[in-house]
């Protein structure tokens, strides 16, 4: 169900990773994403997926809720997979007339999956446990350096975390639509490709209406709130603490032993 | 008759599971007009999902005559909290005509189907062939009442049907509700109220929720006459019965009043008894 979706949701708590500076989270989550999408070999790719469990089981948000954010995802995975599977060409695995599948094929289409899979982990498990104002500020206070080509640092923090924020509040809203519509006899996941997609439009013309509707509002109150009018300044001092510390000293740990993997490899 | 016999229902959310309802037992009859009242949370929506049939209770069950409501969802009708969110199509026409169509009707029976809803909703023809996003708030609640009722829904289920209208839209879609039952006696109605006012004027029947379990079901008098369970379940007592109340401490007892025109009759009896 979309209303599964884990990216973009703030889950309260105390744990360590909620404890985390969320400049250190962010970084920690742009260097784990670069990590992840570089590994080549099935290796290095179970070090990652170590790293997003012990990431998860720290964060002390049940795992059966962060692996059913994952099930909104699995077409698209599917059907990357599937193009991978059977447009690499090298040692014939399996063939019946033109169509064939590779030894290639197979490995290539299984790390494209795990990568996207940790891929989105990494991104979850950031949102999970930073509220969006945190994020916001953190991402501002990173892309300061910025406004020294006068790129507005400030505005682009807010676009992302705004953007990130919106993800859950959209699945939520195209589910209650879908429901209503259902219950006016739709019918979503059947007939052929055209009828398919005829039944979407009950659905996504209200989620428009509703998405300009929440832009709208959402200006309106930053701007009764006097946004852009002065420097924002966080509402907590960021603290680097020995959390943050330890937590650095770990993704450098993880991303050397990466590093040496990929090269023995 | 829809009959819950020990339905219950959770959701599951990063903080553990939440139940929503828990072994309810209670009836919709036939005939009669359901009120559904209960704090935020207590379950309204969630019991209404169970009773639309657009989700299964874990435990127990949800019958339509004797079968689970997940299969009877073609006789029930809802209209959604903010139902007006759901509009889509090019003409309010259009829109109306979607449920009818889903179902197969077409032709002069659809027309018919429209011409009838848009009679009983109050939507007059210019309003017809408009654009659903340029009504007003309450005419767009009013389309999309209509959609609903064009498929002439054997039993009707509300949520909130009058949150956020006006005095005179409230008491029309509590009279369509009435003008329905006494067309079709066989007809089940249901809606969730917060105004207790509502539930006393317009309901033949209350079920009160409480942290997803039933805690009171009867009829208005019946359960408005437990003023201490109300009080505890975070809810009030009808305007009319707090009058009612505050004249018997100051002598006057004037029996128990829940409805205005009730009150309307014991002030007036009291009155001209002087
Ligand atoms: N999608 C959901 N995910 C998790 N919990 C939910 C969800 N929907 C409802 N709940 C929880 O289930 C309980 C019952 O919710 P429900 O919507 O039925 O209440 P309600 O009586 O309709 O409240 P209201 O008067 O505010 O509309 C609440 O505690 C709510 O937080
Ligand atoms: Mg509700």
């Amino acid at each position: 169900m979309l209303r599964d979706i884990t990216i973009g949701r703030y889950v309260p708590g105390n744990s360590a990773l909620h404890r985390l500076d969320p400049r250190t989270k962010l970084l920690g989550a742009l260097v784990y994403s670069a990590a992840v999408l570089s590994c080549s070999s099935f290796i290095s790719m179970s070090a990652a997926g170590a790293a997003a469990a012990a990431a998860a089981l720290i964060s002390k948000i049940p795992v059966s809720y962060i692996i059913k954010g994952l099930k909104p995802l699995r077409w698209f995975i599917l059907f990357t997979v599937i193009i991978n599977l059977f447009c690499i060409d090298g040692k014939i695995l399996w063939h019946l007339g033109a169509v064939h599948i590779t030894y290639e094929g197979v490995s290539a289409a299984a790390l494209l999956a795990l990568r996207f899979i940790f891929f989105v982990l990494g991104t979850s498990l950031l949102t999970l446990t930073t509220p969006p104002i945190a994020l916001t500020d953190g991402l501002a206070r990173l892309l300061r350096p910025l406004k020294a080509v006068k790129l507005p640092a400030d505005d682009i923090a807010m676009i992302i975390s705004i953007t990130l924020r919106f993800i859950p509040s959209f699945a939520d809203e195209a589910e209650r639509i879908m429901k209503a519509q259902k219950a006016r006899g739709a019918d979503f996941g059947s007939g052929s490709m055209i009828s398919r997609v005829r039944s979407i439009m009950p659905v996504t013309i209200p989620l428009f209406i509703s998405v300009f509707r929440r832009a709208d509002e959402l200006s309106l109150a930053m701007d009764a709130r006097c946004y852009g009018k002065g420097v924002r300044n966080p509402r907590k001092k960021f603290f680097f603490g020995r959390t943050d510390a330890y937590f650095s000293l770990i993704m450098i740990i993880f991303c050397g032993f990466l590093a040496i993997i990929e090269f023995f490899n | 008759m829809i009959e819950f016999s020990n339905a219950s229902y959770s959701y599951t959310s990063p903080l553990g599971t939440v139940q929503a309802l828990c072994g309810v037992n209670a009836r919709l009859r036939r005939g009669e007009i359901t009120a559904v009242i209960g704090h935020t949370g207590s379950g309204k929506s969630t019991f209404m999902d169970l009773a639309a049939g657009l989700a299964e209770p874990e435990r127990g069950s949800v019958t339509l005559d004797g079968f689970d409501t997940a299969s009877q969802r073609k006789k029930i009708g809802v209209v959604f909290q903010y139902p007006e969110y759901q509009l889509f199509a090019d003409t309010v026409r259009d829109d109306i005509a979607f449920g009818p169509m889903n179902f197969g009707i077409k032709g002069s029976e659809l027309n018919e189907r429209i011409k009838y809803s848009a009679e009983i909703t109050g939507l007059d023809d210019s309003l017809l062939s408009r654009s659903p996003f340029e009504l007003s708030g309450g005419q767009k609640r009013m389309a999309a009442a209509a959609g609903v009722l064009a498929m002439k829904p054997e039993i009707l289920l509300l949520d909130e049907p009058a949150a956020g209208l006006d005095p005179s839209l409230r008491e029309q879609i509590f009279s369509i509700m009435r003008q329905l039952l006494d067309s079709n006696g066989n007809m089940i109605i249901a809606f969730v109220t917060h105004s207790m006012e509502d539930a006393a004027n317009y309901a033949d029947r209350l079920i009160l929720l409480d942290h997803g379990c039933v805690a009171a079901y009867g009829t208005p008098g019946e359960v408005f006459a437990k003023r201490e369970l109300l009080y505890s379940c975070g809810l009030d007592i009808p305007a009319p019965l707090k009058i009612a109340d505050g004249l018997r401490s100051l002598g006057d007892d004037i029996g128990g009043a829940i409805t205005d025109d009730e009150i309307f009759l014991s002030v007036k009896n009291m009155l001209s008894s002087i």
